[in-house]
This record gives structure tokens, C-alpha cells and sequence, in this order.
């Protein structure tokens, strides 16, 4: 091993060390195992940042939602958003697949938080809300399929979101 | 101006139907609105620039629930109020008991 005071490296001439290194980074690398099947292959994964907005008294049904110029399948997205700051409603609302979709949401004026199997609730007050299901995932695109709970009439929502591809 | 996302309006009044960020094809943001009830030749979709954005959402998305959550203060308050008078409490009291059942 040699060490170069001008960049603060040490240099790995031994071989055994060389291998040991090269195994250890290997068993780093999922790719070189199974990995377990909740795993979201991490290997080439891309982020983007994505915007939407839903009229709380918009029917229910399904909704897709086009990417901008990616042509990826999406593999987990993370939602945040709420109608308005200023109305204190606010959600909190990660979804991977449908099965492992959940959310956290608060009525404001309640403060209860509510875990659900939903991948959205935007919620206008304890009985009346938006809700929506992550139905597919396909090449650039992702479904909502939204159920209006309720005579919601409160504004419009906004969501931002973060998705992997 | 780059454009950094699609809208879905009323022709009518320019009311809007939905926004989706990004400058992917457009279409679908029609087809949503077809599936959610609307009909085809009452709508309009196109790309808007930040400006453009800003205006509808400082419009029809941020005044509207300023207004709003105004509105559910101010019945809070006269509720609040009604309560208070009933109980004939001081505002010492009623603050003590509010901070009471916070806790």
C-alpha cells in the first residue's frame, strides 16, 4: 500500500486486497444475488418530479397521468399535496404498487391521522373526500383510479409527487 | 417560454379541468376529462408556460381556499362565540377551558 500525501490517497498495489475489495463491492451489488421481492430494483432508477391537480368535485373513475418524455415504466411514486395550505387540509401519501400503496392524511380541525390502504385521500372533512387507488403502471404513464366520497365541492387539489422509473 | 405543463379547461369559461406538469404529448389529459363526463367539443387542452400556470392557479386554485378557509373561521368564531355566552364564561375562563380540552 502506497500513500500519496499530495491527494490523500492510498494506493492498493497488493492483490489479496485488490480481491477482497472487488468481492466485498460485489456482495454490495444486488444484481449479483436475489433480491427480496419487495425490492425496487435500484440498478438504473431515475427520479422525477411530476405535478397534478384534481377537482374535488370531479366523478370518480380512472385517470391517467403522462410523464413528460419518459418513456420508462414507473416503478414507486411518493405523493404529497393537499387542496390548499391555507385550508389546512394537508395529506402525506406514499404508493408503491397497489398492494403496498398507504397513506397518512389529517383533517385539519381533528388533527387524527389515518393510515389506509388507498394511495391518495384528500380529504375535505370526515365524511367527504377523494380517494384513489394506484391501478397500473405502464411506459411513462401511471393510473389513479379516484372514488368521489361524498358531495366534495371544496376547491381543487393539488399533488406533487415523486416518481421513480 | 419553456413549457412546463398541460391543462384541460372549459371553453365556455375556462374553468379548470385538470393540470398535469411536464411537456409530454398532448391527449390525454383530454381523454380524462371524456371519461369523466365531459364532452369533447366543450373542452381544451394545451401547454402553458409558468406564467400562464401561475395565473390559473393564483385564480382558480389559491383564492378560492384562502376564501374558503376565511369563511370556516369566521363560522368557527361565531360558533366559538355562542358557546361562550352560553356558558356565560370571562375570556379568562373560556381560554382556560379551550387550553383544557387541547391538553
Amino acid at each position: 500500500m502506497a500513500y500519496d500525501s499530495s491527494t490523500d490517497m492510498q494506493t492498493i498495489t497488493d492483490s489479496a486486497a485488490i480481491l477482497q475489495i472487488q468481492n466485498s463491492l460485489k456482495a454490495l451489488d444486488r444484481t449479483s444475488g436475489t433480491p427480496p421481492t419487495n425490492l425496487v430494483d435500484y440498478n438504473d432508477t431515475r427520479f422525477e418530479l411530476f405535478s397534478f391537480t384534481r377537482v374535488m368535485d370531479a366523478a370518480s373513475g380512472a385517470v391517467t397521468y403522462n410523464l413528460a418524455s419518459i418513456a420508462k415504466t414507473p416503478k414507486a411514486i411518493l405523493f404529497f399535496g393537499g387542496v390548499d395550505s391555507a385550508t389546512g387540509n394537508f395529506f402525506f401519501i406514499s404508493g408503491a404498487t397497489t398492494s403496498l400503496a398507504g397513506y397518512v392524511s389529517s383533517i385539519s380541525a381533528a388533527i387524527v391521522w389515518t393510515i389506509g390502504t388507498s394511495a391518495l385521500n384528500i380529504v375535505e372533512s370526515a365524511s367527504l373526500s377523494q380517494s384513489a387507488v394506484l391501478t397500473s403502471f405502464a411506459a411513462g404513464q401511471f393510473t389513479l383510479t379516484w372514488t368521489r366520497n361524498g358531495v366534495t365541492s371544496a376547491g381543487t387539489a393539488t399533488v406533487k409527487c415523486l416518481v421513480f422509473v | 417560454m419553456e413549457k412546463i405543463g398541460r391543462v384541460c379547461i372549459l371553453k365556455s369559461n375556462g374553468k379548470l379541468i385538470e393540470f398535469q406538469s411536464g411537456n409530454a404529448g398532448l391527449g390525454i389529459l383530454t381523454q380524462n376529462a371524456i371519461n369523466g363526463g365531459y364532452n369533447k367539443e366543450d373542452i381544451e387542452e394545451k401547454y402553458v408556460n409558468d406564467e400562464e400556470w401561475n395565473v390559473i392557479y393564483e385564480k382558480q386554485i389559491k383564492e378560492p381556499a384562502v376564501k374558503n378557509a376565511e369563511n370556516k373561521e369566521k363560522l368557527r368564531k361565531q360558533k366559538e362565540q355562542k358557546v361562550k355566552q352560553y356558558l356565560n364564561f370571562t375570556d379568562e375562563q373560556w381560554e382556560e377551558l379551550k387550553e383544557a380540552l387541547r391538553d
